[in-house]
């Protein structure tokens, strides 16, 4: 723990939190359609993974606005496209599960349980063909690893020994089904120990998620293959917001709450004396500040144009794509 | 400042939602977080919270409305300081009934609502709608069973059983029917059932008692399986043997028969494919037997040892565990039961041995042998060289 990686892991969760509590006041209030998945709660997976994987590219699942914000995306820009406004990232016409950026290598969002596992891979292996180091990291949640597509992807990027990080944020509960009904274990690593390295970590605790995912980086930049990672967390929302999340008790809702990744680093670092009471105020100061500039430019962006309906249909017309 | 809290967008498709329940009532004081109230999507019941401090103001609507989205449903005053204790505070120290109810019993499908019996009071409490369905028949009031804390929260329909099956078992007969494996069903309930009665049900059918194997047993029961797949003969013979002050008899026949296999190669053979490895050391498997477990327990370079260390080894033999190591490696066997008075017997073969040698009792100076022979290992000769010079060995002991 070094104070300006904590400063910065604290200041990113904090930012996804609040970030993530605005957009669900803003879909309550009616100015964000579609879907919503909140990330309250698995900020430590999302902030320490994007941190260490600084250099390939990182295919995600749909719970993804904190990644992209961790990854460098605007919260502006993010909310405009929560929004549904032209000047979010994906033009208005994604939405919460895509936030796209091939300027920061960041391919967010397939709406597909699992749909990106083999997209990654195979980029991945184009990745490997090139001859580059950085790799692709990939992220996904429990409900991922009952899909065909994760076992099929395991084995070839085992098999081929690709630079691929897999990192499955196991929160329990894919939407309401708990993982151990649908899986004849809940530590996920299991199904990828006989393929690749493969640990379980705690995923409240941003330092070890990022101390695991910088192990498998260099791991795969030493041309070993790939890395699998699962994280233990636990979502504090429902699945979306049309999901009341009763299927979890309230004591196993306490249990993890008591283990929140924001309030264990902040309690850490001052216990440690790395880092000064105050920051954590100003900087919380900061936040609010920069999340009602979000909300304030994505309310007063224009929405899309009506001919925006006939751009990025066709591939060869479009810039939009992973090069 | 006046802050108006509206009917959340709680899904794509909600265009209006219910207000099912108030959680505040005007000039409650809230904090940002808390539940204000419960409203029901198209979807599901959900809890709204509030996303600013203040004071209850106004409750513009009544539970039991339908509201469109968007349309204000309370106003805080978000000017005025909180001092009292926040509804969330409050509703810590008591929790109120209602609020479960109200949840509850939207929770139960229609479909199922249909099945329950319409005799039977709805139950009401958190469980699954199988549990509540089951309870409703059995009389049994899951909430208050929850508050006392005898059933989990939630229930499930095996914790309605278990919970049936107390009121009509004694837990000492419940213990029994779960021993034996005895249905509850066999027995008429219309009373407390008793161990006593269990017992006698147990007797009169002769139902028999489950005994799980210990791994130990497992162990030697694959063992003589494979022993028995052997062809083997056996050889009897009768040994002059004195014993030893001081030193067990074991330890005298160990010791001999180590000294003896040096001169018979075969004795120190396993045969392996299409041919024999012959060990140079006289490795011997000890049949002990360690309370209800059995152990093939092997010494090792018999022939180097002297007899007080070996017969230190026999010694310790019962009053300690074993190594894998020590379970393996051994050529020829021995299996003693004189000590019971047995006179003679024969034993089988362990695992890769050439042969084993069982002892029966020692009388007047002589002991009866019969010793198992793997004839894939030994021929009738090579078998009888072997045991005539240990006879020879004994004489007297050697």
């Amino acid at each position: 723990m070094n104070s300006a990686r904590v400063k910065t892991f604290y200041y990113l969760m904090k930012l996804g939190r609040e970030f993530e509590l605005a957009a669900k006041q803003e879909y309550m209030k009616g100015n964000i359609a579609g879907f919503l998945h909140l990330d309250i709660g698995q900020e430590a997976c999302s902030v320490g993974s994007m941190q260490a994987f600084d250099k390939g590219d990182v295919f995600t699942h749909y719970r993804e606005h904190v990644l992209a914000i961790a990854r460098g995306m605007d919260p502006k820009v993010v909310m405009a496209e929560l929004f549904g406004k032209a000047t979010g990232v994906s033009k208005g016409k994604g939405g919460s599960m895509h936030l796209f950026d091939p300027t920061l290598s960041f391919y967010g969002g397939d709406a597909i349980v699992a749909g990106h596992l083999p997209i990654a891979t195979g980029c991945a292996y184009a990745r490997k063909v090139q001859g580059e180091k950085a790799g692709v990291f990939a992220i996904f949640g429990d409900g991922a690893t009952n899909a065909g597509a994760f076992f099929e992807s395991i084995n070839i990027a085992a098999a081929w020994k690709l630079p691929l990080i897999f990192f499955c944020e196991n929160n329990y509960y894919a939407i309401g089904t708990r993982i151990g009904w649908v899986s004849p274990f809940e530590e996920l690593f299991n199904k990828a120990k006989n393929y690749m390295p493969a640990k379980r970590i705690d995923g409240m605790d941003v330092c070890e998620v990022y101390k695991a995912v910088t192990e498998a980086k260099e791991y795969l930049e030493n041309g070993l293959g790939p890395y699998f990672i699962e994280a233990e967390t636990y979502r504090y929302e429902g699945h979306s917001m049309s999901d009341n999340g009763k299927y979890r008790s309230e004591e196993e809702m306490e249990i993890f709450k008591s283990r929140d990744p924001i309030e264990k680093l902040k309690r850490e670092a001052i216990a440690l004396g790395i880092v000064e009471e105050s920051y954590f105020d100003e900087t919380d100061k900061k936040i609010e500040q920069e999340i009602n500039e979000a909300i304030e430019f994505a309310a007063n962006s224009p929405e899309p144009e009506l001919n925006e309906l006939y751009e990025d249909v066709y591939c060869k017309e479009c810039t939009n794509v992973v090069s | 400042m006046d802050y108006k809290i509206v009917m959340p967008v709680l899904s794509d498709t909600m265009d209006k939602g219910k207000l099912i329940k108030w959680h505040v009532h005007e000039g409650d004081t809230v904090h940002k977080g808390d539940v204000i109230a419960e409203v029901e999507s198209d979807k599901a019941i959900m809890e709204v919270q509030t996303f600013k401090d203040g004071v209850v103001k106004k409750l513009l609507v009544k539970e039991g409305d339908e509201v469109p989205v968007k349309e204000p449903i309370a106003i805080l005053d978000t000017e005025t300081k909180p001092q009292a204790p926040t509804k969330k505070e409050q509703a810590k120290e008591e929790p109120s009934k209602e609020e479960s109810k109200v949840v509850q019993k939207s929770e139960i499908p229609s479909i199922l609502q249909e099945l329950m019996p319409t005799s039977a009071p709805p139950v009401e409490g958190y469980a699954s709608p199988a549990a509540k369905k089951a309870a409703a028949k059995a009389n049994i009031d899951i909430e208050t069973l929850q508050k006392e804390g005898v059933l989990p929260k939630p229930a499930h329909l095996k914790d309605i059983s278990e919970e049936l099956l107390k009121r009509y078992f004694t837990p000492k007969a419940l213990h029994l029917l779960k021993e034996y494996g005895i249905e509850a069903n066999s027995f008429t309930l219309d009373h407390k059932i008793d161990e006593e009665e269990v017992q006698d049900f147990i007797m009169k059918n002769n139902i028999p008692k489950p005994f799980p194997l210990s791994s130990n047993r497992k162990a030697v029961i694959k063992n003589v399986e494979e022993s028995a797949k052997k062809p083997t003969y056996l050889v009897m013979e009768t040994f002059d043997i004195k014993p030893y002050k001081n030193v067990k008899l074991t330890s005298i026949l160990i010791k001999t028969i180590a000294d003896v296999m040096q001169r018979h190669p075969l004795t120190r053979a396993i045969l392996e494919g299409d041919r024999y490895l012959i060990y140079p050391s006289s490795n011997i498997s000890v049949a002990v037997a360690k309370g209800d477990d059995l152990f093939m327990v092997v010494c090792k370079d018999a022939q180097q040892k002297s007899l007080e260390a070996i017969d230190e080894w026999v010694r310790n033999l019962k009053n300690r565990d074993y190594s894998a190591e020590e379970l393996s490696g051994s050529t020829f066997g021995i299996s003693n039961l004189g000590m019971f008075g047995i006179k003679r017997f024969s034993a089988m073969i362990n695992k890769k041995d050439s042969g084993i040698a069982a002892f029966g009792t020692l009388y007047d100076g002589k002991i009866d042998v019969t010793f198992t022979f793997d004839h894939r290992i030994l021929n009738g000769v090579d078998a009888a060289k072997f045991v005539s010079d240990l006879k020879n060995s004994f004489k007297g002991n050697g």
